[in-house]
C-alpha cells in the first residue's frame, strides 16, 4: 500500500509547529529575532485539518500496461475514457548529443523534414491538408538524446491517424522542396542569433562550456546548414529510426486489445536491416571555465548566466542536488535567490537557477537573471554570495521542511494529465531508470538531511568555477565589471550573414 | 467589525457544457453557477478524475480603466497582491501600518522633487534628495524586521500549490492556482483573506522589479519593443494604446497609496468572478465560499469614461530601430467581444495564419519564401481591439516585398470566397481545441472566467463557438472587405539601428 502522501506532510507540519514554537520562545527570551518567524495568519493554517488524499503514482503494471509488438517496438498504454481524445509518444534514440562535428543541427532538421518532406504514398501537401482537416496534431521533434514523434487528434481519427503516422515514421520521401524551404528559415534563425538577449545569453553560456569539440557546445552555421542534404536524411532515417529503436506511449480514449491489434497491423511487420548502430556519446570535457566574458549588446538591461559543469543522471547525489537548487534557486518564491535578487532588493524580474541532473551527459548548473545595467555587479555579486551562503551555513530543518512537503504535496501534479504521465513512465525506461522510479522518489528526498545539503552544496557547487556571462552594453559594463576580473569580451558566435539589404 | 451578509441568493443553475466532438459525441460537464449577494460570482465544475482542483479569479479591471499619469498601476497592484495581508506576511502588523506610511510619504516627497526637477529651467537640489533617499533606505531597513518574505507564496507551495502566478490583460486582472483537492479550504481562507485585508508592504522595492520587468519585455526584447509601438500608434484616443505595464515615468512614481485607491475602488466582490474546477463537490465548495467570501462587502463601482477610439481614417506607420533583424506588425482595427462580426473576422484570421495549410504559410512562407514566419491573431477585448499580422520576412526578401506579399493574400480573400474545405477545417479545429482544453482543470477554468468576465456569461464559450462555426465563406469575404483595408491599418516595422 502506497504512503498517503497527505498524512506525512501533515504530520511533518505538526512537527514542524513545535519545533518553531520551542524555537521561537527560546529566541525571544535571548532577546534574538527568530530566523524563522510565523505570521497569525500561518497560526491559523496549522489548525486547519486537511483529509489525506489516497493517492499513489501510476504503476507500471497496474495503471499502465507495458507491452512489445512482434518486432519489438515497446509500448505503454495508459487508457482514459474521460474525453475523446487520442495522444501517442513515440521515442526513438537518436539527438543532438550523436550529430557529428561536421553536422551540427543535422538530428532537428532530420526530425522536422521526417514530417514536413511527405511520404512515399502522400506529398508534404497532402499530408498536411488531412492532418489538418482532421484537427489532428502530428510533430516531431529533436531534443539531445531523442526524437520525439508526438500525435494528438480526436479518437474517432485513431486509425487514419495512425497510418499517417506509421507511413511518416516508415517511408518519408524528404521532397526537396521542404528541404530547401527548412533550410532556409535556419538561415534566417542564424542571422536573427543576436536578436534576443536571453536566447542569446543561453547559446553563449553552453557554447563555453562545451565548446566546439562536443555536439552541444556547436551550433549550426551557414557552411554547416547548406551542407545537409537529401542524402543525409535518408541515411539518418535508416540509421536510427527503426523497430529496435522504438519507445511508443498511448494516452487516451481507445480500447487497448484493439489498438493494439492495430499498431501491429501499421508497424508490426516493419523489419530493420542490420543491426541498431549508434555512435558513441562523447562525455564533455567538463573543465571549468571561471571567468567573466562579456557579449556585447546595447540594450538597457544585461542578461546574466553564472554557473558551472552540472551532473549526469547517473550521478547519487541527484536528489540531494535537485532539492538543494530548489532552495538556491529552483523554487521560486521561496528560494534564496529570488528572495535576495528580486524580493529583498528588487533587482530584477525573472531570476532563477537549473541544475543539470536529468541529461546522458553532464548538464550545465546556471543561475540566470536580467538587471539593468548600471546594477549589473551588484546583482552578480548577490548571486555569488547567495551560492557561498548554501556551501557555508546548513540550511536550517524548517527551510528544508518546506522544500520537503511543497514536493511532496505538488507531487501528483505530475500525473493528472494522461499523456504526461505515460510519457513519463516510458521515458524512465528510454532513460534505463528503474521502474518504480516515481513510488521511491519521496522517500528519497525524505531521506535528506541539512547536513546531507550542505555535503552536497559543497561538493557541487563551486564558487572558484563561476563563469560569469553576461549580455549586455559592453562600453558601459567592461569597466563596472573588472573587479570581478579580467573581463573576456566574446564575440557573439558566428562571422554574421550576408547583410539583409 | 465585518457585516456579515447572511442571505446567500445562490442561483445553482446546473447547466450543461456541451461540445461535439467530430465523431458527433457529446461531451457535457456541469457548471454550477452562484452569485453570492455582495455581488461575487462563483462557477464550479467538477471534474472528478485528478486529485486536484483548479482555480481562477478575475477582476473587471485592467489597463483599459487607468488614468493618464498612472499607468500600469492595474499591473502594479497585482504585484501587490501576493506581499501579504494582515494576517499574513509579517509579524506585529499594527505598528507596521504607520511606518509603512511613513515610507509612503517619503517617496511622495521625493516623487515631487522629481517632477519639480524635471524642468531644465528648475535649479536641483542634491542635498534635500540625499537627505530624502537616507531616510528612504532607514526606513525601508526598519520595515525589513516586520517580513516575512514571501510568506504567501511559500504557504502556498508547501500545501502542493502548482501554477500559483497572476496576470493583468487590457480588461482584466487574473489569479490562479491549482492545489491537491483537500486544500479548498485553505484556497478559500488565503483568497479571501486577501481581498479583504491586503498590507502592499514591500511596494518601493517591487516597483523597481516592475521595472525590470519592463526592461525584460520590451525594451531588451525586439518584439515587446515593436508590439508597444503598434498600440501606441494604432490608439490614437483610447487607452488601448497604453501599455498594459505601464510607462516608465509613470510606473515609476507609482505610490502606495495609489494602489490602494486602485484596490479599494475595482477589487470589489460584484467585481470579480471565481472558477473553480476540478475534484469538487458543488454543494460543499460554494459553502466554504460562501463562508470565507461572503462577508466581503460590495463596493459601488466608479463611473469610468473611458475615450472611445474616433475611427482611423488612413493608414499609419510607425518604425523603430533596434538591434536586431527587421521585421513587423500590422494591426487593423476590429469591432469589440460579441459584435456579429468578430466571429468571421476569427475565421478570417485563422484561415489566413493557423497551421501549415492556412493562406500565410503556403503563399508566403512556402510559395513565394518571403516570410521566415508569420501568425494572425484576433483577442476578443471589451473594447474594439486589433487583428494582428506578425510576421518576421527572409532574406534576402525585405519588409517591403513581405508587406505587399500579404496585401497580395488579404486582396485574394476578398477577391475570391475561402473554400468549404477551409471552412470545414476551422470548424473541425474549434471542435478539437475545445475538447483538448477540457483536459486541463486550470486551463478550462481560465476559458470559463474570461468569458463570464468579459462577456457577462461563461455560456459565450460555447456560444461564440458556435457562431464561428456558422460563418459562410460570403461573412469572411465581406469582413475582410470592411475590415482589412488600407485606412484601417497601422503598420510598425522594425529595424536593426544604424551602425
Amino acid at each position: 500500500m502506497m504512503p498517503t502522501i497527505v498524512k506525512r506532510a501533515f504530520g511533518a507540519a505538526l512537527v514542524m509547529i513545535t519545533l518553531i514554537t520551542a524555537q521561537a520562545r527560546g529566541a525571544e527570551e535571548q532577546g534574538v529575532v527568530p530566523v524563522e518567524r510565523r505570521s497569525q495568519g500561518v497560526e491559523k493554517i496549522g489548525l486547519m485539518i486537511f483529509p489525506p488524499l489516497i493517492w499513489s503514482p501510476p504503476a507500471i503494471g497496474i495503471d499502465v500496461e507495458r507491452r512489445t509488438l512482434s518486432n519489438g517496438i515497446i509500448l505503454y498504454l495508459y487508457p482514459d475514457r474521460t474525453l475523446p481524445l487520442f495522444e501517442l509518444v513515440g521515442l526513438i534514440r537518436t539527438g543532438r548529443l550523436y550529430e557529428p562535428a561536421e553536422k551540427p543541427g543535422l538530428a532537428r532538421m532530420a526530425a522536422s523534414q521526417i514530417r514536413a518532406g511527405g511520404t512515399t504514398s502522400i506529398t508534404a501537401d497532402a499530408l498536411n491538408e488531412e492532418l489538418e482537416s482532421l484537427a489532428a496534431h502530428l510533430e516531431l521533434s529533436a531534443g539531445d538524446e531523442a526524437l520525439e514523434v508526438r500525435l494528438n487528434l480526436l479518437s474517432p481519427h485513431i486509425d487514419r491517424g495512425l497510418q499517417l503516422l506509421a507511413d511518416v515514421l516508415l517511408r518519408p520521401f524528404f521532397e526537396p522542396g521542404q528541404l530547401d524551404l527548412a533550410k532556409g528559415r535556419v538561415l534566417e534563425d542564424l542571422r536573427r542569433r543576436r536578436d534576443n538577449p536571453a536566447e542569446l545569453l543561453h547559446k553563449e553560456f553552453a557554447a563555453l562550456h562545451y565548446t566546439d569539440r562536443h555536439p552541444l557546445g556547436r551550433e549550426p552555421n551557414e557552411t554547416t546548414v547548406r551542407r545537409i542534404n537529401r542524402d543525409d536524411l535518408i541515411a539518418f532515417h535508416r540509421r536510427y529510426v527503426r523497430p529496435d529503436n522504438l519507445i511508443l506511449a498511448a494516452a487516451g480514449d481507445f480500447d487497448k486489445e484493439s489498438l493494439v491489434a492495430l499498431l501491429e497491423r501499421l508497424l508490426g511487420g516493419w523489419s530493420a536491416n542490420g543491426g541498431l548502430s549508434l555512435p558513441p556519446i562523447p562525455p564533455p570535457d567538463a573543465t571549468s571555465k571561471p571567468g567573466v566574458y562579456l557579449v556585447d549588446k546595447p540594450v538597457p538591461q544585461s542578461s546574466i548566466a553564472i554557473g558551472h559543469f552540472g551532473v549526469d543522471r547517473a550521478n547519487p547525489d541527484r536528489q540531494a542536488i535537485e532539492l538543494m537548487n530548489h532552495l538556491l534557486g529552483g523554487g521560486g518564491f521561496t528560494s534564496r535567490i529570488t528572495n535576495r535578487v528580486r524580493s529583498a532588493e528588487g533587482l530584477t524580474y525573472s531570476v532563477g537557477s537549473r541544475f543539470g541532473v536529468e541529461g546522458r551527459v553532464p548538464g550545465l548548473f546556471k543561475v540566470v537573471a536580467f538587471t539593468r545595467t548600471d546594477a549589473t555587479p551588484r546583482a552578480i555579486a548577490a548571486v555569488i554570495e547567495e551560492i557561498k551562503r548554501l556551501r557555508e551555513e546548513s540550511v536550517t530543518e524548517p527551510e528544508l521542511e518546506t522544500v520537503k512537503e511543497a514536493l511532496s504535496n505538488a507531487f501528483l501534479f505530475r500525473f493528472i494529465d494522461p499523456m504526461e504521465t505515460v510519457r513519463q513512465l516510458a521515458l524512465l525506461e528510454f532513460q534505463g531508470l528503474p521502474a518504480d522510479y516515481y513510488q521511491t522518489l519521496l522517500e528519497r528526498y525524505r531521506a535528506i538531511t541539512p547536513e546531507r545539503l550542505r555535503e552536497v552544496a559543497r561538493r557541487y557547487l563551486r564558487p572558484e568555477d563561476l563563469a560569469i556571462v553576461v549580455v549586455g552594453d559592453a562600453r558601459a559594463l567592461e569597466g563596472a565589471l573588472t573587479p570581478l576580473g579580467p573581463v573576456k569580451k566574446v564575440p557573439a558566435g558566428p562571422p554574421p550573414l550576408a547583410p539583409t539589404p | 467589525m465585518r457585516t456579515r451578509w447572511l442571505l446567500t441568493v445562490i442561483l445553482a443553475v446546473m447547466s450543461l457544457l456541451t461540445a461535439q466532438g467530430v465523431g458527433g459525441q457529446e461531451i457535457s460537464l456541469d457548471v454550477t453557477e452562484q452569485t453570492l449577494t455582495n455581488g461575487m460570482k462563483l462557477l464550479i465544475v467538477p471534474m472528478r478524475s485528478s486529485f486536484t482542483f483548479s482555480a481562477y479569479l478575475r477582476f473587471k479591471i485592467g489597463s483599459a480603466q487607468e488614468q493618464a499619469g498612472k499607468t500600469g498601476l492595474s499591473h502594479m497592484l497585482e504585484h501587490m497582491m501576493f506581499k501579504g495581508t494582515r494576517l499574513i506576511g509579517a509579524v506585529d502588523t499594527e505598528a507596521e501600518e504607520p511606518i509603512l506610511e511613513k515610507l509612503d510619504g517619503l517617496h511622495q516627497e521625493l516623487s515631487k522633487l522629481d517632477e519639480a526637477e524635471q524642468s531644465p529651467l528648475t535649479p536641483k537640489d542634491p542635498g534635500q534628495r540625499l537627505a530624502l533617499e537616507k531616510e528612504i533606505a532607514e526606513t525601508t531597513a526598519t520595515l525589513k524586521r516586520f517580513i516575512i518574505p514571501n510568506e504567501f507564496w511559500r504557504i502556498y507551495q508547501r500545501h502542493g500549490a502548482v501554477g500559483l502566478n497572476a496576470s493583468t490583460s487590457r480588461d482584466g486582472t487574473q489569479y490562479h492556482v491549482s492545489l491537491p483537492s483537500n486544500r479548498l479550504e485553505l484556497w478559500a481562507f488565503l483568497e479571501s483573506d486577501r481581498i479583504e485585508n491586503p498590507v502592499f508592504r514591500e511596494f518601493y522595492i517591487e516597483r523597481a522589479v516592475v521595472r525590470e520587468e519592463r526592461r525584460q519585455r520590451y525594451e531588451a526584447n525586439p518584439e515587446g519593443a515593436l508590439i508597444e509601438s503598434l498600440f501606441a500608434l494604432a490608439f490614437a484616443a483610447h487607452p488601448y494604446r497604453n501599455p498594459v505595464i505601464g510607462w516608465p515615468s509613470d510606473t515609476e512614481n507609482l505610490l502606495r497609496p495609489d494602489a490602494m485607491r486602485h484596490f479599494k475602488a475595482f477589487y470589489a466582490p460584484n467585481n470579480m468572478v471565481a472558477v473553480l474546477v476540478g475534484d469538487l463537490d458543488p454543494a460543499r465548495t460554494a459553502r466554504i465560499v460562501e463562508e470565507q467570501f461572503g462577508s466581503i462587502p460590495p463596493q459601488p463601482l466608479p463611473e469610468l469614461r473611458i475615450t472611445q477610439e474616433p475611427p482611423q481614417r488612413g493608414e499609419r506607420r510607425a518604425s523603430i530601430r533596434f538591434d536586431a533583424q527587421p521585421r513587423m506588425m500590422i494591426g487593423y482595427h476590429i469591432p469589440a467581444l460579441g459584435h456579429p462580426d468578430t466571429y468571421a473576422l476569427q475565421v478570417a484570421a485563422t484561415v489566413m495564419g493557423s497551421g501549415r495549410t492556412s493562406r500565410l504559410y503556403r503563399g508566403l512562407i512556402d510559395g513565394k519564401r518571403l516570410a521566415s514566419s508569420i501568425e494572425a491573431s484576433t483577442t476578443p477585448n471589451r473594447d474594439p481591439g486589433l487583428l494582428i499580422i506578425s510576421a518576421v520576412p527572409r532574406a534576402p526578401h525585405t519588409l517591403e516585398e513581405l508587406e505587399k506579399g500579404i496585401d497580395a493574400e488579404i486582396e485574394r480573400l476578398k477577391q475570391s470566397p475561402v473554400t468549404d474545405r477551409e471552412l470545414q477545417r476551422v470548424r473541425n479545429q474549434l471542435e478539437a481545441d475545445l475538447v483538448r482544453s477540457l483536459r486541463s482543470p486550470a486551463s478550462l477554468a481560465a476559458q470559463l472566467g474570461t468569458a463570464q468576465a468579459l462577456a457577462g456569461d461563461w455560456h459565450y464559450l460555447l456560444e461564440s463557438r458556435k457562431r464561428m462555426k456558422a460563418v459562410t465563406a460570403e461573412d469572411v469575404q465581406r469582413a475582410v472587405k470592411a475590415y482589412l483595408t488600407s485606412e484601417n491599418r497601422t503598420v510598425a516595422t522594425l529595424l536593426p539601428a544604424k551602425p
